[in-house]
């Protein structure tokens, strides 16, 4: 068999069969011929073997092409011939009875109908052989002398040449009729299931679905078993683990090989291979690679589904291809708006940090220079400046840390079943300070069931919601927190009678670094909102600002809810 | 005799503001930059409280704490950072006695170290108070101003958890635990909340501001005496 692949100059992979799996499965291969693949420590012996024995070959176009036109002059196999015999056998004996009714003229043209026939059902060969078939019986059992090869009038050889010929032409004529009706029907499923596989990840967005499409529709399509595998970061080919590959072994070097050349490859016998490996390739990239068939399941892909595969891996290919360009221009932009961002943030930063910082360390060198003549109350005033810088620092940090750790993706919510009135609780501890000079209402429904939410977070959002709330009113002035359970979602709503919003300004507001011109003399770095929506997203839920009535600003947080059975 | 508290921790200005702090407090201290260098002194001079960060370079905080735990029944206060309450609970499920946020105050951290120093040198009372509240362990009592205060036997049991540990945070799962044995909080956190919820109405002055049982937020809960402070 080496010899012979070598002669044909044609890349062969072949797989040693000895060494098999419990399920028979070959465990290596060998690729020969031009750009061997050969893995270290992995080239195996090739037994001599026919082309009907399995085994991994590389589907090359030419072969496909070559094929091709084959199956334009194809035979209907043994069945054919046997069925013409019989055709002509039978016309024989139709027209043997009444012969001495007809001219053998007549005759002769009767024997153009199992040509006909065998042309339209088996082909041009067939046909041929029926014509040829024909002529024989026609000469033996109708031209004088009978029961003879003999010909006793010259002029009907001349018959025989017209009726090889016209048998000939009818023949060609209607079996390339019959390919092209045939070829016809098979581009039609083609385009349809190209169609229905188009129809359904034109809109899909993300890779894993493009996948999941393609697989759905291509394993409908054929009724085999489909998987596509796509590389990993590293351009590795990783084959999905047990459970989503079932019981099927998988040949790695195969697969690795497909991916790197961007050839199919097909295992078994050669016309009719068992397993396909088809690259999913656009035109200079291999995107991933589509497998189908299992082993010892006995499908066999002939050459219209090869055709019909081929379009679909194209599909695929291309979808594939569209989404990773999606995805690579989305990153483009979630870099540009980071590089936005870090350019507020620095902006931001350095000013929110630096004043703080400035205060303390004005305060500080102040009390460290003036300890004899400080008066007490200097000093409780500077000790004041200090604490409160530092506090106000440690917010902003507080903030910083919660909107990387939001931004990173780190985020893992640890949902618990929470009271509401607990949450609410242990907010107006955290800002016993802040809420000392507006009285707080709080509503909760009294037959409100837990409430599923990551207790530490949602709690920060609260905070920030109601600090905000605090900070933008006039001492005294009351804030209300009114929960309201609407299944399937729970409001909490945050109102105060402050300065309140501008109704274009509700959405900027959760936006990170917005602060409203209205209240830039109040310090803050516009990252509290942004918080609470990143938390709240988390959630599954969504939070808004409207203006509340009669004056000030209504917070609210939505988040998914149902009522406990 | 002053009571002596070992300082575990890599940042040397924490180190020297902690010193200073506690010597003010009329506390002995020691210093100790790595978990190695912690737990060896801690077998040495015996400390009264560890100050344990968890932020060491060497090991983490809870790997010195197993240490520690296997020859030495100490108070371990943790000094953590904000967003760590998964590594607070399992810091404290594995034997710390309690937890300080960094950045934290000198009242708190001090209320700390006098809660366990009053743990470590004192048997359980007959009797304990927080605040109104007056909880007899000898009778399954519990009094609100002079008052009787009927509590549910879970109720009881949960009070009288929290009690035992005034001062200190109790976490969740150490609460279900020691009061229902075979609970697990995934099943049975909700029914905690339940139940200090009703526990709360009984014996809070406003149940919405609890000034008794205080939430830990994502760590657990914590019985205070608000006289004490």
């Amino acid at each position: 068999m080496t010899g012979n692949s070598r002669a044909c100059g044609r890349r062969v992979l072949t797989v040693v069969p000895a060494p098999k799996t419990r399920s028979g499965v070959p465990v290596g291969l060998e690729q020969e011929g031009v750009g061997s693949m050969r893995k270290s420590g992995r080239r195996l012996s090739v037994p001599s073997s026919t082309s009907q024995t399995p085994k991994w070959r590389v589907l090359r176009p030419h072969w496909t092409a070559w094929a091709d036109v084959r199956s334009v002059r194809k035979n209907g196999g043994m069945a054919g011939y046997v069925w013409t015999t019989g055709l002509v056998a039978l016309t024989t004996l139709l027209l043997w009875l009444p012969r001495q009714l007809f001219e053998p003229v007549n005759i002769a043209l009767l024997y153009l109908l199992p040509v006909l026939w065998s042309a339209v059902r088996w082909g041009w060969w067939t046909s041929f052989y029926a014509a040829v078939l024909g002529v024989m019986a026609f000469d033996f059992f109708f031209v004088p002398p009978i029961f003879s090869y003999a010909v006793s009038d010259l002029r009907y050889l001349l018959s025989f040449a017209v009726f090889l010929i016209v048998g000939a032409l009818t023949a060609g004529l209607t079996s390339s009729l019959q390919h092209q009706a045939q070829e016809a029907r098979r581009r039609e499923a083609v385009m349809m299931s190209l169609y229905d596989l188009s129809r359904h990840i034109a809109a899909v967005k993300n890779i894993d679905e493009v996948v999941e499409a393609v697989v759905r529709h291509v394993s409908e399509t054929m009724g085999v078993a489909v998987w596509v595998v796509l590389p990993d970061a590293a351009g590795r080919m990783a084959p999905p683990g047990p459970a989503a590959g079932g019981a099927r072994p998988w040949n790695h070097d195969v697969l690795q090989w497909v991916f790197q050349h961007g050839e199919p490859v097909g295992f078994g016998q050669r016309h009719k291979p068992e397993l396909l490996y088809i690259p999913l390739k656009t035109v200079e990239t291999v995107h991933g690679v589509m497998c189908l068939g299992e082993y010892g399941q006995g499908s066999r892909f002939g050459e219209e589904q090869r055709h019909t595969l081929d379009a679909l891996a194209g599909l695929a290919a291309v979808s594939v291809a569209r989404v990773r360009y999606e995805e690579a221009a989305h990153q483009a932009q979630l870099m540009a708006e980071s590089e936005r961002l870090h350019t507020a943030l620095l902006d931001s930063l350095s000013h929110e940090l630096r004043t703080p910082l400035t205060a303390v360390m004005g305060a500080v060198d102040h009390l460290a220079d003036g300890q004899q003549t400080l008066s007490a109350e200097s000093r409780r005033d500077l000790l004041a400046t200090v604490r409160d810088g530092v506090m106000r620092l440690n917010r902003l940090i507080t903030n910083l840390l919660g909107m990387v750790r939001l931004e990173s993706g780190m985020l893992r919510l640890n949902r618990q079943a929470c009271d509401a009135s607990d949450l609410v609780g242990v907010v107006r501890r955290q800002l016993q300070e802040v809420l000392k000079n507006h009285p707080v209402s709080v509503s909760i429904p009294d037959d409100l069931g837990p409430v599923m939410v990551d207790e530490v977070l949602f709690e920060q959002a609260l905070v920030n919601v109601v600090s905000n709330a605090a900070k933008y009113s006039l001492e005294g002035s009351p804030i209300e927190i009114v929960f309201t359970a609407m299944a399937p979602v729970l409001q909490v709503a945050v109102r105060d009678q402050g300065i309140g919003i501008n109704p274009e300004e509700a959405a900027k507001l959760f936006e990170k670094f917005y602060r409203s011109p209205r209240t830039q003399h109040i310090p803050g770095t516009g990252l509290g909102l942004a918080i609470c929506r990143g938390i709240v997203q988390a959630h599954g839920g969504r939070v808004y600002a409207a203006p509340n009535s009669p004056t000030g600003t209504a917070i609210t947080i939505e988040i998914p809810w149902n009522p406990v059975a | 005799m002053e009571a002596t508290i070992l300082i575990i921790d890599d940042e040397p200005q924490i180190r020297e503001m902690l010193r200073l702090m506690l010597q003010d407090f009329g506390y002995l201290t020691y210093g100790a930059s790595t978990g190695q260098e912690g737990l060896s002194m801690a077998m040495a001079f015996h400390p009264d409280v560890v100050l344990l960060d968890m932020g060491l370079p060497d090991m983490t905080g809870t790997e010195v704490l197993k240490h520690l735990r296997r020859e030495s029944a100490v108070p371990v206060i943790m000094l953590t950072v904000h967003d760590g309450e998964q590594e607070k609970v399992a810091a404290l499920d594995h034997g710390a006695d309690d937890y300080v946020t960094k950045p934290f105050g000198t009242d708190e951290l001090m209320a700390r170290v006098r809660v366990a120093l009053r743990h470590r040198r004192e048997l359980p009372e007959a009797a304990i108070h927080a605040g109104p509240l007056v909880v007899d362990l000898d009778r399954h009592s519990v009094e609100r101003h002079g008052e009787a205060v009927h509590l549910t036997p879970i109720e009881y049991e949960l009070l009288r958890i929290l009690a035992l540990n005034l001062g200190r945070v109790v976490t969740h799962t150490q609460l279900l635990h020691q009061a229902w044995r075979d609970a697990s909080y995934e099943n049975d956190g909700h029914y905690l909340r339940i139940y200090i919820g009703h526990l709360r109405r009984k014996i809070e002055a406003d149940p919405a501001r609890p000034q008794l049982i205080l939430t830990e937020p994502g760590v657990g809960y914590r019985l205070v005496d608000p006289n004490a402070r």
